[in-house]
């Protein structure tokens, strides 16, 4: 006869337990992440619906337009062509609609540091000069790949100077990769107030480099210049060697920052799909590096976090004479730009 | 005179203040590609509006105005002449796979960047240490650079430090040979 031991029973129970948790948790999040994709969806058509015939086919492109998918830049926009409906040619009641959008597809965050941006490219255009390129909030675009679908992918893509955000929508699943984001000014006053839509990453990249030990600062800090990123714009399907110090090493604080500070560009887009994509870094973040150029001075550095599944650079710019107030980033994942890994038959 | 003096560099300053693409510098960006059997470089050269018309006397080597495709080929060839590569202390002759010019009105505003692609042929690699050492003396006194290895596409080939001065003009990748591909003979001159 055989006998269960009475000690091997709370832990069978226990496993079942975990696994029914585990299970409707799944399925909770799931559940969330459709009601998420349902939100953009409504909202998308509420702005399609805002539209002109002639509008409606400016901004709507196929889902596997190649070339419509990499027309992204951080140059301003008579630099590098940007296709789809111009902000500034909208009117308040589509912009409305279009903004909304966005708010629905980003995090609370996410959608401050783009309207950040957007002040920021403002900022410019009431400082430039006559022959200075087109700055302003007007100066954005937006754009379908695909048609708005809870089940079918499609993607949003709204940008212009020093803004590239590509939005994949998969049935449950969102997807912030690749997208460009930059700034200049890095700093200015609004109603009164102090913006810096990269300002906690500037900090929290500083926090982190200068709590290194001196073992790992060794490893961490690149001993040459880095003027600029390696895979910005133009670089979509590259992978570089990763560099610097692998996270593996890192106490739990380091960690604490490290993921907090790539917060920064997962959690741009809504939380549902954030809280995913940080789950899965922190899944891998044995297999992560940290690399600095540069002084270790707020905004003045250049930084890269690589992990299998995220791709983050940040690099100070030197035109405009100050490099802490122009900054170019790229929030890239090898495995899924453009959402590949779900879009892919 | 003061005052026109100061509103030169007030304007000066404004357009450096907002101008949006590369100015007074060549951005030269390379990444190397390693495989047991050859080398690839992709080159792109970015000259800054400010820099540009110096780097396009170098390519539009008859003074017309436009760039026919044997200037675009020997631009090509130039570049690649500039470069000092060297496999296990063996300088290894690069050929050109192909070079993308952009328009000249994108080249003077900085923001066309030429494109250079080029390979290295050798010897299959026995299993070990080998290092890559790369010198790059394109328009040294107009340029910066970046130059990164790419994450190898061989599985038999595994990435290790590299090692660069500040500049990055100068470059060094150590790399593994880890084992051959099956059906693949060890050639004993390497």
């Amino acid at each position: 006869m055989n006998h269960i031991k009475p000690s091997r029973i709370p832990p069978l129970a226990a496993l079942c337990v975990l696994f029914l948790l585990t299970a409707w948790t799944a399925g909770s999040l799931h559940a969330a992440s459709a009601d998420q994709t349902r939100r953009i969806v409504d909202s998308a058509q509420l702005f399609l619906d805002s539209l002109s015939k002639d509008e409606r086919s400016k901004v709507m492109f196929d889902f596997n337009d190649s070339a419509q998918r990499k027309r992204w830049s951080n140059l301003p926009v008579n630099m590098a062509e940007r296709r789809g409906l111009r902000m500034g040619d909208l009117k308040a009641s589509q912009r409305d609609a279009a903004m909304k959008l966005l708010a629905a597809s980003l995090s609370r965050m996410g959608y401050e540091k783009v309207v950040g941006i957007v002040e920021s490219d403002e900022v410019l255009r009431k400082e430039a000069s006559r022959n200075a390129p087109p700055f302003g909030r007007d100066e954005f675009f937006i754009s379908f790949m695909g048609k708005p679908s809870v089940s079918e992918p499609w993607m949003i893509q709204f940008g212009g100077h020093h803004l590239a955000l590509n939005i994949t929508v998969a049935g449950p699943h969102g997807v912030l990769t690749p997208s460009l984001i930059a700034v200049q000014p890095a700093r200015f006053t609004m109603d009164g107030k102090t913006v810096r839509p990269m300002g906690r990453e500037t900090d929290k990249a500083l926090e982190l480099v200068k709590m290194l030990s001196e073992a790992q600062r060794k490893e961490a800090v690149l001993g040459s210049q880095m003027r600029d990123m390696v895979l910005g714009p133009g670089h979509d399907g590259e992978t570089i060697q990763p560099e610097g110090v692998k996270t593996s090493s890192f106490t739990e604080t380091q960690r604490r920052i490290l993921i907090e500070l790539i917060s920064e560009w997962s959690g741009i887009i809504h939380d549902e799909a954030a809280s995913a994509k940080l789950d899965e870094i922190r899944g891998n973040l044995n297999d992560t590096w940290f690399a600095w150029s540069g002084p270790m001075e707020a905004g003045k550095g250049y930084f890269r976090i690589q992990g299998p599944t995220v791709f983050i650079e940040y690099a100070p710019q030197r035109l405009g004479g100050d490099v802490t107030m122009h900054i170019h980033s790229m929030y890239r994942d090898p495995t899924n730009d453009y959402g590949k890994k779900f879009t892919t038959r | 005179m003061r005052c026109t003096l100061i509103s030169a560099g007030c304007l000066f300053g404004i357009v450096l203040a907002v101008a949006a693409h590369r100015l007074d510098e060549c951005l030269q960006a390379i990444r190397v590609g390693v495989f047991t059997d050859r080398v690839e470089l992709a080159v792109d050269i970015t000259p800054g509006a400010a820099v540009a018309g110096g780097v396009l006397k170098v390519i539009d080597s008859d003074r017309d105005g436009r760039i026919s495709k044997a200037e675009e080929e020997g631009y090509g060839r130039a570049v690649l002449n500039d470069m000092a590569l060297r496999l296990d202390d063996r300088r290894l002759s690069l050929t050109p796979i192909s070079v993308q010019m952009p328009p000249v009105p994108q080249i003077r505003d900085g923001t066309g960047a030429i494109r250079v692609r080029a390979a290295g042929a050798f010897d299959r690699l026995r299993p070990g240490a080998h290092a890559l050492t790369l010198t790059n003396t394109h328009l040294p006194d107009l340029s910066v650079y970046l130059v990164n290895a790419l994450r190898s596409k061989d599985r038999s080939v595994e990435i290790g430090r590299q090692t660069r001065d500040e500049s990055q003009r100068g470059y060094r990748l150590d790399f593994m040979v880890t084992r051959q591909p099956p059906g693949t003979g060890v050639n004993p001159r390497q």
